[in-house]
């Protein structure tokens, strides 16, 4: 860990050249405004960053953890497996993932407690961890959606990210966070200074307004406790008008199952890793048709169970960070954030 | 470094049909690479992902034992997509193999003890493999008394027929076989199986005509029954004292084995299951197995019942 | 609309008094703002909380046949649903298609004015938080921090709606009249004959634009009441038809799949498009089918219990054009 993390100051007229000595090192991607900020794409222009956006539809997962990814390609005529190159990252050029909202910077540090760790490591995963630097920008003005607050995440959250901004009247407050981070702003070293008392005084009185935008809905730890009751009343209903349609899951930052299937044409195949959702009601069947997860119930049940009671067993942490996702794309207006007050309100 | 999802090639050096049904075969492989067979260190309880190139990927317990040199035994049912192909393949073949997987039966705990193997249907397998690794002669000593419960749902249906044979005449262990339904050759104990050629093999004890039904004397030295696993377990299990219970079998046995275990003083910290969940990675990745927060591909997939009590109720 | 509202209500209310039904299905107020959420309310729940207004844009019928699951289950009392003319219609194939019955069913019908949609509107609104929202017969104002902005219906009404020609259900037991939006339906769709007109490569392309933001989450298909079966051939594995990667050719298979499994059974009510996260524009491949039905068969789905659906049946005298070999 870094043992002093710095506070640098960026005016906003040298954004440009920061940007431009930045990319001669790394690839930078970001919310571009040429997709309406739908995810984080390639950026070759700063102006082409979306800064004001609230946040990307897809979330920044896709990024390390595509929708589809090949695991290795085969031969079926050859009966032969042909590996992949993803024990060797030599390939790879260096990435800055730009602009990432504080929530989604902390999502990337939960899908490393699962993809990460060596239990054993996900290569496909770890590589691009590996090259990509996390430059996250705090939230000055959160969505009516956003209740990271609530789960343990915020505004100005630094988990996940190498380095932080804050955007000030005409300058951008710039907070290294990892040694990763100190290293990435090197080359734009000349463009930087130190942060004066009253750069931090404005940074401050700034994310306080940003904090009490956010209200506080319920406390995740208290949450935990009250999902041990697994046959509670309220999972009888909840389900109801479910469509079981997993976007709450595809969009969502820390959902991470995936389905492990082969695609051959020909004699030329691949074994691919897709996405794939608890709320889907294949996800549980068995060969022999039975299925644990029977009906939606049981799925929305699993669903709020693993992000806020399982996972925080299994994993030491809530693995929902308040983004708001799955509120605003749900086709049935399925509020997670209701869910919460609802079962925080059953005795 | 290892990529975890990359199988690695065995060779199919013989496949034997197991039932009548000809649904279940067991299929012995040969690791094509020494360093993989060296790498490939496993326990009984744990299981292993099958691969075939171009269908995909299926979870199937080892059924062989970590004694048996040179070889893994897997004996798969055929059901959907993968185990379907599976079975159409021949000797010789080459497919593929990610693993050992999971957890494995606490044989540690174990050691010192009586153990109680109880088993339906083709689940029976990495129980099979506990039974080869209790018998091998430099582990035998480790354990005291070894008793087998198995059951199908009728004499076809039996796997590794001639193994139980010889198990039913071994000293040093009890065995128990029953099936749901006898046919005419159940009693006098003749059974026509691939594996077994006639003459089939005397009973283990009381002569060549010894009714195997589960009511009446003499029945607690083994022997083969008529009826379901749990009834069969009422009237001969050991006693609890000292004893550690393995289960493996369909949930409707294992749903009717568990009260009369507690009912006879086994503790649930004595009991261990080995449960089934659809699985993908096996590596407690793919978010697809959980019970509760556990991952029956990782944590799994053998579970004191003490443990299962804490867990919802969902498998 | 408050009229209607209360007129709602206490139909509602009365059928749960005089133990008509035990459950019904209607719409609630939703959580973010120019939304409601489908609100299934027993006996014991807040019937006041029940609304209509121009986004009740669910189609209900889609959870009929998760709570029922049979045409031939005998439900001890029949579900209550609140239906637009397009859930009616919905309802209608359901009926027709067997897999509900009739008399399992307690439909109050209600007059559509149409469903405002809410993406057009949100499209209008530069990322602007939403305090609160007005409605009256003819515009939607949407209040906001500095100042408000007046939105006339007629302009953003879902696609849909815009050309509705069946606003009053087609079937119901009982019917709340209300207004009805004016507009003279036109088939073709004028949106969709746009489409077809346009040289095959072109359309190809416009299909193949749209369908590639596809992130295949099925939503498009669990929002329709139409898609009920048990096993979609998009997730059967024995065979199986498609994979399940984000390629562009699995995408389109699916998606022409799905709308040719629509034809002669869309009702073109638009809950896959709304359900849809990536705003792909589906109607334009659906309704083009529902266009080209009435056109060749004369037959819209949902308006009668009686006709045939032209795909369940066959005429010697059917256009057959397209069986000849291609050129
Ligand atoms: C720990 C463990 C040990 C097992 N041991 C054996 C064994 O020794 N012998 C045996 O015959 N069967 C065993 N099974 C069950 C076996 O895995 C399934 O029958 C098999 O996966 C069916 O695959 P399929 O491709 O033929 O079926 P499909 O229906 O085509 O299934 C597609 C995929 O879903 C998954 N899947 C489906 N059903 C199951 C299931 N019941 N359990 C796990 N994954 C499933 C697999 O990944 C499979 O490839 C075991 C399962 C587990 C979890
Ligand atoms: S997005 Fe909504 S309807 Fe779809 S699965 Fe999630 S909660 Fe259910
Ligand atoms: S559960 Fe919803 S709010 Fe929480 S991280 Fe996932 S998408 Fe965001
Ligand atoms: S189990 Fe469900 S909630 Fe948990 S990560 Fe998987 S898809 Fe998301
Ligand atoms: S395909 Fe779309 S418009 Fe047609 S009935 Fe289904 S949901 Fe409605
Ligand atoms: S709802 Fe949209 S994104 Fe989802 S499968 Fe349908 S078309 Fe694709
Ligand atoms: S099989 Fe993937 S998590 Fe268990």
């Amino acid at each position: 860990m870094l043992k002093e993390k710095r506070n640098l100051m960026l005016y906003k007229q040298d954004f440009e050249k920061f940007f431009r000595l930045l990319s001669e090192t790394f690839t930078i991607f970001g919310p571009s405004k040429t997709d309406g900020s739908r995810s984080f794409t390639k950026i070759d222009a700063s102006d082409e960053i979306a800064f004001d956006y609230e946040n990307t539809k897809m979330s920044l997962k896709e990024f390390f953890f595509p929708q589809t990814e090949t695991l290795f390609f085969f031969d079926t005529e050859k009966n032969e497996v042909k590996q992949t190159d993803v024990e060797t990252n030599k390939h790879d050029k260096q990435n800055i993932l730009f602009g990432v909202r504080p929530c989604d910077a902390m999502s990337i540090s939960f899908l490393d407690k699962v993809f990460n760790a060596n239990n054993p490591q996900d290569l496909y995963y770890t590589r691009r961890r590996k090259s990509t630097r996390i430059v996250s920008f705090a939230c000055t003005n959160p969505a009516s959606t956003c209740f990271c607050t609530s789960v343990g995440c915020g505004p100005d959250s630094e988990t996940g990210a190498d380095i932080i901004f804050f955007e000030l009247n005409g300058r951008y407050f710039i907070k290294t966070v990892t040694p990763e981070g100190e290293k990435t702003i090197k080359s734009a070293e000349k463009l930087l200074n130190p942060a004066t008392k009253n750069d931090i005084e404005e940074k401050v009185h700034l994310m306080k307004t940003a904090n009490s935008n956010l209200k506080k809905i319920f406390d995740s730890g208290n949450l935990q406790k009250k999902l041990d009751n697994f046959n509670a009343p309220y999972w009888g209903k909840l389900h109801r008008k479910c469509l079981g349609c997993g976007i709450c899951t595809y969009l969502c930052p820390t959902c991470h199952c995936f389905d492990i299937t082969d695609e051959v044409i020909k004699s030329n195949g691949r074994r691919i890793r897709t996405w794939d959702s608890c709320m889907f009601s294949l996800f549980t069947l068995h060969a022999s048709g039975h299925n644990p997860r029977p009906t939606q119930k049981e799925r929305m049940r699993q669903r709020i169970m693993h992000k806020f009671n399982y996972a925080p067993k299994y994993y030491g942490k809530t693995f929902c960070v308040g983004c708001g996702r799955c509120v605003i794309y749900c086709p049935v207006n399925m509020d997670i954030r209701d869910v919460m007050k609802e079962i925080m309100e059953e005795r | 470094m290892n990529n975890p999802y990359v199988p690695m090639p065995v060779r199919i050096s013989d496949i034997i049909t197991e039932n009548e049904a000809r649904d279940i075969k067991t299929f012995k492989l040969i690791f094509e690479n020494k360093e993989d067979e060296k790498k490939f260190s496993f326990l009984p309880g744990q299981f292993a992902e099958l691969s075939i190139l171009g269908f995909g990927e299926c979870p199937i317990g080892i059924a062989s034992s970590p004694t048996e040199d040179g070889f893994l035994l897997f004996t798969v049912k055929r059901a959907g997509v993968v185990t379907t192909r599976l079975h159409r393949a021949e000797i010789g073949e080459t497919i593929g193999i990610r693993g050992p997987l999971g957890n494995t039966y606490p044989i540690q705990d174990m050691e010192g003890h009586n153990v109680l193997i109880i088993g339906g249907g083709f689940a029976f397998t990495t129980l099979r493999s506990t039974i080869k690794y209790i018998l091998e002669k430099r582990n035998r000593g480790s354990f005291k008394d070894l008793t087998v419960i198995y059951g199908a749902r009728n004499p076809g249906e039996l796997i590794y027929k001639d193994e139980l044979w010889q198990w039913e005449k071994q000293s040093g262990m009890k065995t128990y076989i029953t099936v749901d339904k006898g046919d005419k050759n159940w009693n006098p104990l003749t059974l026509p199986s691939p594996r077994c050629p006639p003459p089939y093999p005397p009973p283990t004890s009381g002569g060549g005509q010894r009714r195997g039904y589960y009511v009446g004397e003499g029945l607690k030295e083994g022997g083969r029954y008529e009826g379901f696993v749990p009834t069969i377990l009422k009237e001969v299990a050991p006693s609890p004292k000292d004893t550690i219970a393995l289960i493996c079998g369909p949930p409707i046995m294992i749903k009717f084995t568990l009260p009369i275990l507690t009912n006879l003083g086994f503790v649930p910290e004595s009991i261990f299951l080995s449960l089934e969940m659809r699985m993908k990675c096996g590596i407690g990745k793919c978010g697809r197995c959980n019970i509760g927060h556990k991952y029956v591909c990782k944590d799994g997939p053998v579970f004191a019942y003490a443990e299962l009590q804490r867990l919802p109720n969902e498998y | 609309m408050r009229q209607i509202e209360y007129e709602i209500i206490n139909t509602v209310e009365k059928l749960f008094a005089d133990k008509k039904i035990d459950i019904f299905i209607g719409y609630k107020k939703g959580t973010l703002s120019l939304q409601t959420s489908p609100y299934f309310l027993s006996e014991q729940d807040d019937v006041r909380k029940l609304v209509w207004n121009s986004f009740c844009s669910n189609n209900l019928a889609v959870f009929i046949p998760r709570i029922i699951p049979n045409s031939k289950s005998k439900e001890s009392k029949p579900v209550g649903i609140l239906c637009k003319g397009c859930d009616s219609r919905s309802l209608v194939g359901l009926i027709k298609e067997k897999q509900i019955n009739r008399d399992n069913l307690f439909i109050i019908g209600i007059s559509c004015p149409g469903i405002v949609d809410r993406r057009k509107i949100l499209s209008r609104l530069d990322g602007k938080e939403i305090i609160g929202i007005d409605e009256d017969a003819d515009s939607i104002v949407v209040k906001l921090k500095d100042g408000e902005k007046r939105f006339e219906k007629e302009e953003y009404l879902c696609e849909s709606c815009l050309n509705c020609a069946h606003p009053t259900p087609s079937i119901y037991d009982v019917l709340i009249r209300g207004a009805v939006y004016s507009l003279q339906a036109i088939t073709p769709d004028p949106i969709t004959k746009d489409f077809s007109s346009k040289p095959r490569e072109e359309r190809w392309k416009i299909f193949e634009t749209e369908v590639s933001k596809c992130i295949r989450c099925y939503a498009c298909r669990d929002a329709c009441p139409n898609c009920y079966c048990k096993e979609c051939f998009a997730e059967q594995t024995k065979p199986q038809w498609l994979g399940v990667s984000k390629g562009l050719s699995e995408v389109i298979f699916y998606h022409i799949v799905r709308i040719l499994h629509q034809a002669g059974r869309c009702v073109d009510c638009g809950a896959c498009v709304r359900a849809c996260p990536m705003d792909i524009n589906l109607r334009l491949f659906t309704r083009v089918m529902v266009d080209e039905v009435k056109e060749r068969f004369g037959y819209e789905p949902g308006i009668s219990l009686k006709d045939t659906p032209p795909l369940a049946t066959f005429s010697a005298d059917d256009k057959q054009e397209f069986m000849t070999e291609p050129e």
